[in-house]
């Protein structure tokens, strides 16, 4: 039985650390945890608080949970006469790789994403189902232009380019490619919405958001780096709030300077 | 300034108007309503009448041993029947066979012998035409998820 073991004990500030245990009771398992957080930062034993709860059986329910949506996913949805896939693929895979490594390496750590079967099938359940996410965001978009021609927009390249755009300074580009694709998305997100139907629709999103919450909760990066992932997430914000600012004023002085163009044609 | 918008307008006009005419034009599809084909007396028609209960993505239509009419293949038909007219190159041919693909990939085939030479002439398409193919299992299970 694995049990997360979380730990915190006064040192020069407060130490927390959350442990994945190997052992038959819950006792054991916190002496375990107890002992090796006083190894780690060299302090009494008594004076730690420490809480566990058991893993394996909350980390096979969140298996159960993912792997839902997971297997939903591989279903062809169909609005009309389209198809709309949300099935894994290379690049959705990809990307899903991507997004889980950045939370592997700033807060999870390779040794521990590996260190278990729990973990490894975490790694592999959460890259398949943060791909169908992608998948389902990012899609292919042939758009007719005047019926002169199609264009074919691929939000797979757009967004990269976007995010590279906003590194760059080209804060004002960046946004619209990011309008871009929220449009797109939330064409397909509405197809969707009309192929998964009443039942495989919220079935897919309220299992895919148990199984995350029952992961997130057996695991000990998540628990002991709760105030760094909000910290994270509120500086992505930020940046992303700041770059609609920016786009806005410069919308607001291009106003301004085509009004004002107008006023001086009309006084001449 | 008011003439540089005009002006833009105008273009954006015009270029609006030639896509919508070749849009119409590119279309391919040479589906006709059956009271269209009813009316033409000399033309020769297939009229498909699609009572599968499925959505049909695909129409093909053969002769001899398989060869396909490009000019009679459809696309997305969203009409439960519909007439198609066959070629005067196929004038000589009295068997035809019509390929329904539903929007799962699934296929109905049926033979029609004796197409009469001018007019129209009917193919019922039935569920009980469908043709069982090699990986129809899973093609069947996005149908059963889809509510079909």
């Amino acid at each position: 039985m694995q049990y997360v073991v979380q730990v915190s004990g006064e040192v020069l500030d407060k130490q927390n650390k959350a442990y994945v245990v190997d052992s038959k009771t819950a006792e054991e398992a916190q002496r375990i945890a107890t002992q090796t957080f006083c190894e780690d930062f060299a302090i009494e034993s008594d004076a730690v608080y420490v809480k566990s709860h058991k893993r394996t059986y909350k980390a096979i329910t969140a298996f159960i949970f993912m792997l839902v949506p997971i297997l939903l996913s591989f279903i062809g949805w169909k609005n009309g006469h389209d198809t709309i896939s949300i099935s894994p693929d290379y690049l959705s895979c990809l990307y899903g790789v991507l997004i889980y490594a950045a939370f592997v390496v700033r807060f999870k750590g390779i040794q521990r994403t590996v260190s278990s079967w729990i973990d490894i099938l975490f790694c592999v359940f959460t890259v398949l189902l943060l791909s169908t996410f992608v998948k389902t965001i990012l899609v292919t978009k042939t758009i007719s232009l005047l019926g002169l021609t199609d264009i074919t927009i691929s939000t797979n390249v757009v967004l990269p380019v976007a995010i590279i755009l906003s590194w760059l300074g080209l804060k004002v580009v960046s946004l619209v490619c990011m309008g871009g694709v929220a449009i797109i998305a939330l064409f397909n997100i509405t197809a969707l919405n009309t192929a998964m139907g009443t039942i495989f629709g919220p079935l897919y999103i309220i299992c895919s958001f148990i199984g995350i919450m029952m992961y997130l909760s057996v695991e000990p990066a998540f628990v002991e780096t709760l105030v760094q992932v909000r910290n994270v997430a509120a500086r992505g914000l930020h940046r992303l709030s700041g770059d609609v600012s920016y786009a806005k004023a410069k919308a607001i002085n291009v106003k301004t300077a085509i009004s004002n163009k107008i006023n001086a044609s009309n006084e001449e | 300034m008011k003439k540089a918008l005009i002006i833009a307008g105008s273009i954006l006009l015009v270029v609006a108007i030639v896509g919508i005419i070749i849009a119409a034009n590119t279309n391919k599809d040479t589906r006709k309503p059956n009271d269209d084909a009813e009316k033409d007396e000399k033309g020769r028609y297939l009229t498909i009448v699609n009572e599968t209960d499925q959505i049909i993505n695909e129409v093909h239509i053969t002769v001899g041993d398989g060869t396909e009419i490009e000019d009679m293949k459809q696309t997305n038909p969203d009409e439960a029947s519909f007439s198609i007219e066959i070629p005067k190159q196929y004038s000589e041919y009295d068997t035809f066979t019509v390929t329904l693909v539903d929007r799962h990939d699934l296929k109905y085939v049926k033979e029609i012998t004796d197409v009469a030479d001018k007019g129209r002439t009917e193919v019922v398409i039935t569920e009980e035409d469908y043709v069982e193919e090699k990986g129809d299992f899973w093609d069947k299970v996005n149908k059963w998820f889809n509510g079909d």
